[in-house]
């Protein structure tokens, strides 16, 4: 620092004083942990640029990865029942974590027709990163991209996904929004998306209302996206017809 | 060794990142304390989101030299941020204590008081650029490139602030 005139010198003297009273002391330990170990948006580097993701999706393409091992040497945990496509994950996308096989939830199959109930699991991996701005005390992320692996009881809605997002990151919470398809050798269910996270991104919940094609059109899959930690659960309803008009209640 | 220190933290050594945190943390609360106006859990707060945004930006960091400077200048700004939310610091009460003030001159000391009790009701603003110029020891060129400004107006924004100070003490 150059010189400082004799005002300027108390100046110095008046604001380190103003800064001593602060409490400095601290685990760094712990800090560093807070900054890294716990927060759903760790950073990941993609194509050069270093972008906020979900740590529980790179949990889960560590899951994944073990699921797919899993399942080219012994058949994973669905037998001859199903068969699961191959994934198109980005080989640019690295995996931070490494993780167990899973153990499927078992869950009571269905007939596979008409209005149902169904309920299972989803593998997701990031297929785009997508691009991360920070805007003020938000961290926008748009052009999010992931592709599912969801493992139901019902036939009609077991197959794999893509899950485009878009997401406004703020402090401990998250708003998600977007699109998603789910597809299998009969058809396929395609519609909007959107729900929030918290607990610093920890969990989070996504609905939306599917529309079928092919062998499923006229019919509607309502869908339930709940993560927590390592693991996504899937429910949901199928009926005939279509999805609700986004109006009031009342009318019809 | 400071280049090594980072280029591992970033790569994402967390033993290294824990490393610079010992090193910087103390530096960065004492700034984001002066620019939160003397609220210790805002200077925390803030300081740990500029270590969130470390942690994720530190490969972006052109010049290891500039760590420091860098890193006081983030928990800085996540200060300010923190305060314009907190609308009601405009109301704290600036605590300025009588402290210790053995060997130095008691006109001198009460001068400094008074100017605790100013930079206390200073704007957000004005206590960043007080603190990233008179604790961090940052010159306007340095304070300049971090704000992206041109460094004359960090120049100009400080003679004005330094000039107004001193009225305020003489009109005290």
């Amino acid at each position: 620092m150059p010189e400082l005139d004799p005002f300027e010198a108390r100046l110095t003297r008046a604001v380190r004083a103003f800064a001593d009273r602060a409490e400095t002391r601290v685990d760094p330990i712990s800090v560093a942990d807070q900054a890294i170990g716990h927060r759903r948006f760790a950073s990941l580097s993609w194509l050069g640029h270093t972008v906020p993701v979900p740590v529980s999706i790179l949990l889960i393409v560590g899951l994944l990865l073990a699921l797919i091992a899993w399942s080219a040497a012994v058949g994973g945990p669905w037998g001859d029942r199903t068969s699961i496509a191959p994934l198109q994950v980005a080989t640019a996308t690295p995996s931070e974590t490494t993780a167990p096989a899973p153990t499927a939830t078992p869950q009571p199959s269905t007939d596979g027709v008409g209005e149902e109930q169904v309920a299972g699991t989803g593998r997701f991996s990031i297929v785009d990163a997508g691009t991360s701005v920070r805007v003020g005390a938000v961290t926008q992320v748009r052009g999010y991209v992931a592709s599912a692996v969801d493992t139901m009881n019902d036939p009609r809605v077991t197959g794999t996904g893509t899950l485009r997002l878009s997401i406004d990151i703020f402090a401990g919470v998250g708003s998600e929004w977007g699109t998603c398809r789910l597809e299998n050798a009969d058809g396929a269910w395609e519609g909007s998306v959107s729900g929030g996270s918290w607990n610093d991104g920890e969990a989070s919940a996504v609905t939306g209302w599917l529309v079928g094609s092919g062998a499923y059109a006229g019919w509607t899959y309502y869908i339930d996206i709940r993560s927590s930690g390592l693991q996504t659960e899937l429910s949901g309803v199928i009926y005939p017809g279509s999805p609700p008009a986004r109006q009031s209640p009342e009318a019809r | 060794m400071a280049n090594t220190s980072i280029r591992l933290a970033a790569a994402g050594d967390t033993v290294e990142f824990a490393r610079i945190v010992a090193a910087h943390h103390a530096d960065m609360v004492r700034v984001a304390y002066v620019v939160s106006g003397g609220r210790q859990d805002l200077a925390d707060d803030a300081v740990q989101a500029a270590w969130v945004i470390a942690w994720r930006k530190l490969g972006s960091l052109r010049d290891p030299e500039r760590l420091k400077a860098w890193l006081i200048s983030v928990a800085a700004n996540e200060a300010r941020q923190l305060c314009r939310r907190q609308r009601r610091l405009a109301a704290v009460e600036i605590d300025v204590g009588v402290h210790d003030s053995a060997g130095s001159d008691l006109a001198d000391r009460a001068e400094e008081l008074d100017l605790e009790r100013a930079i206390g009701h200073l704007s957000v603003d004005d206590r960043a650029l007080l603190a990233l110029r008179y604790e961090a020891g940052l010159d306007s060129s340095e304070i300049g490139a971090l704000a992206r400004r041109p460094a004359a107006t960090i120049r100009w924004r400080l003679a004005r602030l330094v000039s107004r100070l001193r009225k305020e003490l003489a009109d005290a």
